[in-house]
Formats: structure tokens, C-alpha cells, sequence
């Protein structure tokens, strides 16, 4: 638990405006000067600053342990950030993931397949670099809740095939079902089993943790209420086709 | 080159020029707002299409994302039968008869049994009499005309008259009535959300009793069964202390999801409506495992907020503003 940067690493004023440019999505961590922004010290401890200022503002207090995002170690954090950054570039390339994984009952990091597991080889969008840079501005606000979701994964990056697609893609491993519809397959198959978990997923306004309850309520909304005025079959449509494909 | 054929071109790319651009035309080319009564124009259009058959594709687009689905529609007069099957994500199909409703999902062989309400053949929000919804909308015809799925359309603009709603943009067949594109737009007029068939087969031979002998037959299919029971907000202990203008309640049930482990929290849904726009609230029971945080969520036209409220845990989702949202939120209030 630490509420603060380590005393004996101060960051100097460069380091944290050049941190804060780069949550800004006004740069690059390449644009550090030895280009290896991801093994110095004093951007990690700058970065993880603004997370610990972000959620004492949001009224967490570094005294809420294990539950709290501030539980999260400075190391994890950054770690789990990087590995996003890294994985933002495969996004628009998604195809199903590997094969034989079984159903996941853990959160996803949606956007996140590995090309290597994939087998196929990335087509990053044009829009690719401005894409990945809203990941990251979306993923700052939340980033210290993904890492306790993180550690409940066990480590996303070490299991390619737990990635889903963001596109439907055809040939989607079963995983692509947890994240793109609201029946989630595992809980539908055992709907005493689990609690549904949350699962990341990435949309225009960056990633964002998506609750399957949340899901869950908003295709009720979509059938008993949404848009049913206007014409019976259109709510209803609108319904069933609306949580297929989306997100 | 003479001089008529470049008359004629430049005429040719002048007149098909609105129809190409439909959003940017319609944008334009607004009619004056004419005193016609909302309500009943709604009802027109719904008991107007009510009674076609009809198979098409119909799609749902946002800003983002786009997916579509297959429709088979039937009405008999007695009954609305229709089935819908995804063509885009997950495989899912799903039939209804007037308010029952059987999704087959037939990755996993599981069938679900649920009852809406909301879907029955003549929505409560549109008996005649129901003035409220030209208090808060007016209707603008747009004079340019529009081929939606290969039919001739006449375009409507919902507009708000007030910022606590959205607008809408309805392209409705010339003929049936029938509804081939919807737009939700926000404030700025932007397009939140589309809706759109892409291509309908009006008239389509589809068989009531074909569809609901698919619907019957689920054979190799696990089946679970989605209750609701009616209720009231203060049967369940909760009122709004200042409901918004226009929006008036219109239905309140205890639900229980298929894939909520504790069913004995089911959780409350009541729907409140403007006549157009409509907005649940739904309440739970707290449980810090699950309610990981309130917040705002979008999606397409579809905005979401969750919030803390004592022991219990309320989510509202409507097709509104998000200050509408909030409002809803400041305004709910435990009565015990």
C-alpha cells in the first residue's frame, strides 16, 4: 500500500509534465528522452501519483485496503497499463483467439487477443495511433480498478487465449460469447453458479468496465421499454438485434 | 457539348442531390411545425402496420458498432407473431406471441420463457386520450421524401420541447405506415442511434402457425423460466419526491434474471415514460462483491447511471439525456 510516490525517487518537474502530456494523449511514452519510458523509475513513480491523487479525489482513502484500487502495488499498476498500451495496437485486428480455451469465468480484457495466439497478423486500423491514445486516456480513469480486476485474473497477458474479439468475427473462440452478448454462456449454462464478473471492453470513449448486470438491466430496459412506443416491433427488434452485435 | 445537356446535368445532380444526402437534406429542408396531434399520430402509425406481414433485415447502428438481425413478422389480427434471429455476435433466435416471449440461444441449448408487458398488442402509452406527448414533443414533417429498403418513405421529425428528451428522425412507408428507420438525435441534432430495415419483403407468406410451432418445439433445449410479478414503487418502499415533467409511470414488476445467482434478490424494474422516451429504474439489494461503483454509462442512444442508495443498489437506463438520468436519480427517495 503505497499512497505515494517512494520519498527517496522524487520526480522531477520535467518528468511529471511529461507524464502528464502523455495521459493528456498529447504525446508518447516515446517520447521519453532515452525512449524507455516503461523502465524508468521516475515515471512510473509520477504515473502512479496521479492514479493515487485520481482515487483520493473520488473519496477513496488510502486506508481502504484490499478491496480498493490503492491496494494495488505501484509495480502492478504499471504493469497492467503497459500490457494495455501494448495490446491497444491489436484491437481493429482482432480475429478469434486460439482454440481449446475453455469459457472463462474471469474478466476479459475484450480488446485484447494476441496476435502471436491468433495466428493471423495484425491489420491496425488507419486510425490506429489516435485509437490506442483513447484507450489509454479511457484507461486512466479507471486504471487502478483494472488492476484489482487484473489480479483476479491471475495475469491477462500470460493467457492469449482468454482474449476476446472486439469485432464479431466469425471464427470467435467461445470467449467472444462471454464478452459480446448478455447471457454470458457460463452463467446461462449454470445460472446458480457465479456471480457474473466484470469484463473490460473497449468503445469509442475508451476501455470501460463492463458489468454483465449492467448489461443484463440495459437489454431489459431495451425490450420492455426502449423505443417500444414508437412501434411495437421496433423496441422489440431493436432489442434482440441490438445486444448481438454490439460492442 | 450543348448547351441543354449541361443544363440537364447540372439539374439532374441538383434535384438527386437530397436524396443522397438524406441527413444533411432532412436537416434542411424542415416544414413548418404543424399543430398535428402526436398521440394520434403514433397511434396511426402503429395500428397502420400492426396488421402486415412482412420478413426483412433490419439493422442497428451507432457510432461505433453496427449489427443486424433477420425479422419474420405476422399479425392476424388476433395475435402479433414474429421471430428475430441475430445475424451478427452470438447466435440467437427469438419468437413472440403478442407478450410471450422464448430467446433460443443454441450455442449453449438453453431456452428462455419470459413475459412482457410492454410488447402487448396495444401499448397502454397510446390510448386515445394520452395528450401528454404533444406537450413535450412536436412533430415536424421534413418535405424531402426518402427510399428506405426499397420503399418510399415519409419523413418526421420528433422534436423535443424541452432538453430533457431526445429527438427523433422517423421514416415511415408511404403505403403501410410501417416504421424503416428510426434516429435518436441529441441535443445538437446528432445522430445517437440508428435503427433501419435494409431490406423488407412486404406482404411476405409468413405462417402464424409456423412460427409458433418453432416457438413450442424445444426439444433438446434446457429451459428457464423469467418471472415478473407486478408491484408499485411504494409497495417496494420508494417514491420520486419530484417526477420530471411528462414522464409518468407506466408499469412496476419484480424480475428475475436467468443469470443472477441470488434469485431471491431479484431486483424491482419500473419504467417510466414520456409517451416516446422511456426510462427504467431498477432497484437491489447492495452487495459490495458486485456493485463495483456508481457511474454513467453510454451506449448508443441508451445512457446509463448507478448509484448507492442506503442498502440497495438502483440503476437507471433510459433513451434520454443524461441529466435526465440524474435528475431521476436525485429524485428517488426511500419512504422506510
Amino acid at each position: 500500500m503505497t499512497p505515494a510516490q517512494p520519498a527517496q525517487r522524487p520526480p522531477a518537474s520535467r518528468t511529471a509534465e511529461m507524464v502528464s502530456a502523455w495521459m493528456d494523449g498529447d504525446t508518447s511514452p516515446d517520447g521519453h528522452p532515452d525512449g524507455a519510458a516503461w523502465d524508468d523509475e521516475a515515471w512510473r513513480a509520477s504515473w502512479h501519483s496521479y492514479h493515487v491523487i485520481g482515487d483520493v479525489l473520488r473519496g477513496r482513502t488510502p486506508g481502504e485496503a484490499e478491496d480498493t484500487p490503492l491496494a494495488c502495488s505501484q509495480a502492478e499498476a504499471w504493469a497492467f497499463a503497459r500490457r494495455v498500451v501494448e495490446q491497444a495496437g491489436v484491437v481493429q485486428a482482432a480475429e478469434g483467439a486460439s482454440a481449446g480455451g475453455a469459457l472463462v469465468q474471469v474478466p476479459v480484457l475484450v480488446a485484447a487477443p494476441m496476435a502471436e495466439a491468433s495466428g493471423t497478423t495484425p491489420q491496425p486500423a488507419a486510425n490506429d495511433a489516435v485509437f490506442r491514445w483513447k484507450m489509454v486516456a479511457g484507461f486512466a480513469s479507471v486504471a487502478a480498478v483494472a488492476v484489482v480486476a487484473w489480479s483476479v485474473v491471475g495475469g491477462l497477458g500470460g493467457s492469449p487465449d482468454r482474449g476476446a474479439v472486439l469485432a464479431s468475427g466469425g471464427a470467435a473462440a467461445p470467449v467472444v460469447q462471454v464478452a459480446g452478448t448478455n447471457f454470458p454462456v457460463a452463467s446461462v449454462t449454470s445460472v446458480a453458479q457465479t456471480l457474473p464478473e466484470p469484463v473490460w471492453v473497449a468503445t469509442p470513449q475508451g476501455v470501460m468496465l463492463r458489468d454483465p448486470r449492467l448489461e443484463e438491466l440495459m437489454r431489459t430496459h431495451r425490450q420492455t421499454g426502449g423505443g417500444a412506443v414508437l412501434q411495437v416491433p421496433a423496441g422489440f427488434l431493436r432489442a434482440a438485434t441490438h445486444d448481438a452485435g454490439q460492442r | 457539348m450543348n448547351l441543354s445537356l449541361v443544363f440537364t446535368v447540372l439539374f439532374a445532380i441538383f434535384y438527386f442531390q437530397p436524396a443522397v444526402a438524406d441527413q444533411a437534406s432532412a436537416a434542411k429542408t424542415v416544414g413548418p411545425v404543424v399543430a398535428q396531434d402526436v398521440g394520434a399520430w403514433l397511434r396511426k402509425l402503429n395500428a397502420s402496420s400492426q396488421r402486415k406481414a412482412y420478413t426483412g433485415t433490419f439493422v442497428v447502428s451507432t457510432a461505433g458498432s453496427m449489427s443486424s438481425a433477420r425479422i419474420w413478422h405476422v399479425c392476424d389480427g388476433e395475435q402479433q407473431v414474429e421471430r428475430v434471429d441475430t445475424l451478427t455476435g452470438p447466435a440467437r433466435s427469438t419468437l413472440r406471441r403478442n407478450d410471450e416471449v422464448v430467446t433460443f440461444l443454441p450455442d449453449t441449448q438453453v431456452a428462455l420463457l419470459e413475459r412482457r408487458d410492454a410488447l402487448s398488442l396495444f401499448p397502454a402509452l397510446l390510448q386515445p386520450g394520452d395528450q401528454a406527448v404533444g406537450d413535450f414533443y412536436a412533430l415536424r414533417p421534413l418535405t424531402a421524401s426518402d427510399r428506405v429498403a426499397g420503399l418510399l418513405t415519409d419523413v418526421h421529425e420528433l422534436v423535443p420541447r424541452d432538453d430533457w428528451r431526445f429527438g427523433y428522425r422517423v421514416w415511415s412507408d408511404r403505403k403501410t405506415g410501417l416504421v424503416l428507420k428510426l434516429q435518436t438525435l441529441d441535443p445538437e441534432r446528432r445522430v445517437l442511434e440508428q435503427v433501419a430495415f435494409s431490406e423488407l419483403n412486404m406482404g411476405a407468406p409468413v405462417k402464424a402457425e409456423h412460427l409458433l410451432g418453432m416457438m413450442n418445439n424445444r426439444s433438446g433445449y434446457t429451459v428457464h423460466n423469467l418471472t415478473t410479478v407486478r408491484t408499485t414503487p411504494l409497495e417496494q418502499g420508494w417514491r420520486l419526491k419530484q417526477p420530471l415533467p411528462g414522464f409518468s409511470s407506466s408499469g412496476c414488476h419484480v424480475r428475475t434474471f436467468a443469470t443472477w445467482a441470488d434469485q431471491k434478490n431479484a431486483p424491482m424494474q419500473c419504467v417510466f415514460s414520456d409517451g416516446l422516451a422511456s426510462i427504467s429504474v431498477f432497484v437491489e439489494v447492495f452487495d459490495a462483491s458486485r456493485h463495483m461503483g456508481s457511474g454513467q454509462m453510454a451506449s448508443g442512444a441508451t445512457q446509463s447511471l448507478s448509484r448507492r442508495v442506503g442498502d440497495h443498489w438502483v440503476t437507471f437506463v433510459g433513451e434520454v439525456p443524461a441529466k435526465t438520468l440524474a435528475w431521476f436519480a436525485h429524485s428517488l427517495e426511500r419512504t422506510r
